[in-house]
């Protein structure tokens, strides 16, 4: 059997799920509910590229190039906010951030 | 005529400077309101006035050809010749349904212009001094104007659309005018009793006109009068069958009622409400809680005379329902009688005059009802000026007292105030229809004395309660000049009365200073608008007796008023029986003489049979007990019925409706709030949750597996 | 021989995906974060795209994952243990995770799957690079620009969120020197011989 486009879509989809699977069933920090969202567009990355590359088309590779710009700008921004937090609340528990009960 | 644009300055001025000075007092101050309303509506006054004095020249001979000729362009169509119509604007137009804003210039209009821009003009600029410490001087004068703009829309309408809007408009006019210093209660009180009552006969006002409509499908009188007038055939649009429409006839329940005399029936209840008649007259006296130049101006000249000019301006139908030409018949005479029995009993200046203007008013509508409505226009047109003349001298009175109403803490003023006491007698000869029979006399002399001989002319011809009109009329004219002499011997001769103790109604509401000296005469703003009234109440009957009612009057009406075949009364007039022209001279001497000799001579007289007057004065004084009739029944009875809905409608209505649904959203929003746990992981597990859903249903709706 | 490759870098990645969320330590969930990238990036060149492998290394590894250590070991969190009570959620996880493998599974394999096996990362030109090139700056410029922005905006947004100022440190205000007059700075006294200032 050769390599086929399944293949990739189904790593794909793999990574995706251990990537969702990862946001909530985390309960430690919240770091690790930024990086499973790396892993999510990680996922869609690949996804893309996979795409483009079997079907002849280089917009896919291009698609891939901006979800990665906006991953990026994403984690910074995510991280800061998350900085700013911590310094205000001092721990970064999943389980404490409930100030929005209500 | 004068041009198209004069009279849509007369009729739409007033609307316009009430605007201005009600809605930007800010900007022109007090004095500019003043300023503004009392030029324009007294410009319009000196056109109407003119107007007037051409037409009833022109009346009687080259004018008459103007007229018709006059009568060949006009754009709608024309009623009756002489009747020109200024369209202005279409106001609604639903199928058949058409109503416009327009100008009807005929006879009627015009005699009715005169009359309400004149007295206007001279009661605004009258109001200059007797409003002088009133602080909210712009309001009153807009209320004013706004009164005389709708008022003239109402008699200037050429469809009963228009008519209702300024019979309403006046309504309103009148309830912020009664009610002007609503800082007290009685105003108010009085402002919503006269609102109501009026209410009642509106009510059967819409009816009419809604009944109208259904007859005639049209609401506009050109076709409606002339319609009846020729005995067209109609189409009614529902219940009636087409026929002749003398025939019409409208099936209710059990009966077969003629269209016309429901009609009739139906816009004289609208009449019998605005104009005070009996049964709906319960607001009149206490209306007098305004300011005089109000009272003056609304509750003598010009609305209260709006039921008898809806009377006369439909006289077609009136002509062929007997029914309904037999109850205002009835119904004014017995006014005219009850009204002034009252009368002779009120101690208040201004009630005095209010009984005495629904006793005239009764009078107009009898002569209407036995079908003399030129004579009842006549009455309307003089009783104007010299009603107004007494109102505004009263108010002279009161102000020169210091705003002191009760006659028996006054009492030689004459001294005091010559000119008020001038003019009063002149007000007061006028009244009581002081003359001598076919030679000359005051205005009021000409036109009590041509309804009274009407209507025994009508009583000869065996029109309905002709004779009881006529036997009522001639007790009703030796009450009115005994009450009237009453007023002005007690105000003005005799000795100063002391200050009594007084009970705590019908004050102008301004300071209490009544122990401030003695009375003084009134300024000269307030004494021309009594001067010029004079004039009017003097001459005008003996001017337009002519035009009105005597050998021109046919040229002078024009087909405004119509009266059918065997209506003659206006001639039969002539050939009642001598004694029947003096009667009214008698009767009226024998009051006189009945009133000097209880309060002139014998000063204290009066008051002793006042005080010992037993069942009959108690009953006089008390207005028959109509107020405490009315309240315990009409008025406990809604009250009750109304609570009967009480329970129902807080428990179900508001229940199921807006208390319920409020219950229902916090019940609804506790649960909801319920969701916010604050917890990230259950919002990113319902966001997951959503984006699984979302996949799911884009995936069946594109097609599903294979 | 392209499937054996692909095998072992696939097996690579789903344990480092699952030792991320998994790990105690979030060093360490970091550390298997970058490995997981650097494996994907051998799956990209695997297929021809080698740009693309190259940017994944540069720009997610080289700059976000370092970006993520940095606030794991600014924010000196604690190691945390496994607690009882979070054992109690895999079930529930692994439904849904079930669930969304079922579904992608469904959509992407639902109308038969294909038997393509050519592929060409390099359309239209001889290197990936150069086809990248070829479109990046001529059909999809905006696109390119936009994508600056956006960067531009999350750089702002960070300063912006955690810039501090701290009391007490001193900084020059650079308007203040340069508006400075003579008079201000300096002051003649008149001094008696003997007296001092």
């Amino acid at each position: 059997m050769d390599l086929t486009i399944n293949h990739f879509l189904t790593i794909s989809a793999i990574l995706f799920t251990i990537g969702v699977v990862g946001i909530f069933v985390n309960r430690k920090n919240i770091i690790v509910i930024l990086m499973a969202i790396e892993l999510i567009l990680l996922s869609v990355n690949i996804n893309l590229v996979a795409f483009s590359v079997f079907s002849g088309t280089i917009a896919g590779q291009i698609f891939a190039m901006l979800v990665l710009t906006v991953a990026a700008a994403e984690a910074a921004v995510g991280l800061a906010i998350l900085v700013v937090y911590f310094r205000n609340r001092g721990d970064i528990a999943v389980e404490s951030v409930d100030l929005m009960k209500g | 005529m004068l041009f198209d644009e004069a009279i849509q300055f007369i009729v739409l001025g007033p609307g316009l400077a009430a605007l201005v000075a009600g809605l930007f007092q800010r900007f022109i101050g007090d004095r500019g309101a003043m300023v503004l309303t009392t030029s324009i509506v007294l410009m319009a006054g000196m056109l109407s006035l003119y107007q007037l004095f051409a037409y009833a020249a022109g009346a009687g001979g080259a004018g008459h050809v103007e007229h018709a000729a006059l009568a060949a362009d006009t754009g709608a169509a024309a009623g009756h010749v002489g009747q020109h119509v200024i369209h202005l604007f279409t106001w609604m137009e639903v199928g058949q349904f058409k109503a416009d804003w327009a100008i009807r210039v005929d006879a009627m209009s015009i005699v009715m212009m005169a009359v309400i821009t004149s007295v206007s003009g001279l009661v605004h600029l009258y109001s200059w001094g007797y409003m002088e410490e009133d602080p909210h001087k712009a309001r009153f004068f807009a209320y004013l104007s706004l009164f005389t703009f709708t008022m003239l829309m109402l008699v200037t309408a050429d469809n009963f659309i228009q008519l209702f809007f300024g019979w309403e408009g006046v309504g309103l006019a009148s309830y912020l005018l009664i009610g002007f210093w609503y800082q007290n209660k009685a105003p108010n009180d009085a402002a919503i009793k006269a609102f109501v009552t009026n209410r009642v006969g509106d009510f059967g006002l819409a009816l009419g006109i809604m009944a109208v409509f259904l007859v005639f499908g049209s609401v506009e009188f050109a076709p409606v009068l002339t319609a009846i007038k020729e005995n067209a055939e109609v189409v009614p649009l529902a219940l009636a069958e087409a026929g002749q429409v003398r025939d019409v006839v409208v099936p209710f329940l059990a009966w077969n009622i003629p269209a016309l005399e429901l009609i009739g029936v139906l816009l004289f209840i609208g009449a019998m409400g605005k104009s005070a008649q009996f049964f709906l007259h319960v607001w009149l006296p206490d209306a007098m809680e305004g300011p005089t130049p109000v009272s003056a101006l609304i509750h003598a000249a010009t609305m209260v005379t709006a039921g008898v000019y809806l009377v006369c301006l439909v006289s077609p139908i009136y002509e062929y329902a007997p029914f309904a030409a037999s109850m205002i018949a009835l119904i004014g005479a017995v006014t005219a009688l009850y009204a002034a029995t009252v009368g002779m009993a009120q101690n208040d200046i201004k009630r005095v005059i209010a009984y005495s203007t629904c006793s005239q008013l009764g009078y107009m509508f009898f002569a209407a009802g036995i079908g003399a409505y030129e004579a009842a226009m006549f009455h309307l047109f003089t009783h104007a000026f010299f009603k107004a003349l007494l109102f505004l001298g009263a108010g002279s009175v009161i102000h020169g007292a210091h705003h002191e109403q009760d006659m028996r803490n006054m009492g030689g003023f004459a001294r005091f105030m010559p000119l008020t006491y001038g003019a009063m007698m002149i007000g007061t000869i006028a009244i009581i229809g002081l003359g001598i029979p076919h030679v000359w006399g005051l205005s009021g002399f000409f036109s009590k004395d041509a309804i009274i001989e009407t209507a025994f002319a009508a009583g000869m011809n065996g029109v309905a309660f002709g004779q009881l009109a006529f036997w009522l009329g001639i007790a009703a004219a030796l009450l009115t000049s005994f009450y009237s002499w009453r007023l002005i011997y007690m105000t003005f001769h005799g000795p100063r009365a002391e200050p009594r103790h007084h009970e705590a109604h019908g004050h102008d509401d301004h300071a209490h200073d009544h122990h401030h000296g003695d009375p003084h005469e009134s300024p000269m703003v307030m004494l021309i608008p009594l001067g010029l009234l004079s004039v009017g109440a003097v001459f005008a009957g003996w001017y337009f007796y002519d035009a009105f009612v005597g050998h021109d009057y046919k040229e002078f009406w024009d087909g405004a008023i119509y009266a059918a075949k065997e209506n003659t009364v206006l001639k039969d007039k002539y050939n009642v029986p001598e004694w029947v022209f003096w009667a009214p001279l008698i009767v009226t001497v024998t009051g006189f003489v009945i009133a000097t000799f209880t309060y002139l001579f014998n000063r204290g007289v009066g008051e002793k049979i006042a005080e010992n007057g037993g069942p009959l004065h108690g009953l006089f004084a008390n207005k028959w007990y109509f107020d405490e009739l009315y309240n315990a029944t009409l008025i406990r009875g809604s009250a009750w019925f109304g609570d009967l809905f009480k329970a129902g409608d807080k428990r179900v209505v508001d229940g199921l409706g807006p208390d319920g649904v409020a219950a229902l959203v916090r019940w609804g929003s506790r649960r909801l709030s319920a969701m916010h746990t604050g917890y990230l992981y259950h919002y990113a597990f319902v966001i997951i949750g959503a984006a699984l859903l979302f996949g799911a249903i884009l995936f069946w709706r594109s097609g599903g597996a294979g | 021989m392209e499937l054996i490759a692909f095998y072992i870098f696939a097996a690579i990645v789903t344990v480092s995906a699952l030792a991320v969320i998994m790990a105690k330590n979030p060093v360490h969930s970091v550390l298997w974060l970058i490995l997981t990238f650097f494996t994907a990036a051998g799956l990209f060149v695997l297929v021809g795209a080698e740009f693309l492998a190259m940017l994944l290394v540069v720009v997610y590894v080289g700059a976000v994952a370092v970006l993520f250590l940095f606030v794991v070991m600014m924010l000196d969190v604690d190691f945390v243990e496994l607690k009882q009570g979070t054992l109690r959620y895999w079930p529930f996880a692994a439904l849904i995770g079930v669930a969304f493998i079922a579904e992608i599974a469904l959509a992407s394999f639902a109308r038969g799957s294909s038997n393509n096996t050519s592929f060409d990362a390099a359309p239209g030109a001889d290197t990936n690079t150069e086809a990248i090139g070829q479109v990046m700056y001529t059909e999809y410029f905006l696109l390119f620009q936009l994508a600056g922005l956006i960067l531009l905006v999350a750089m702002i947004g960070a300063i912006v969120l955690t810039l501090r100022e701290r009391p007490g440190v001193k900084r020059q205000n650079i308007a203040r020197q340069t508006s400075r007059r003579r008079e201000d700075a300096i002051e003649k006294v008149a001094v008696e011989p003997g007296k001092g200032i």
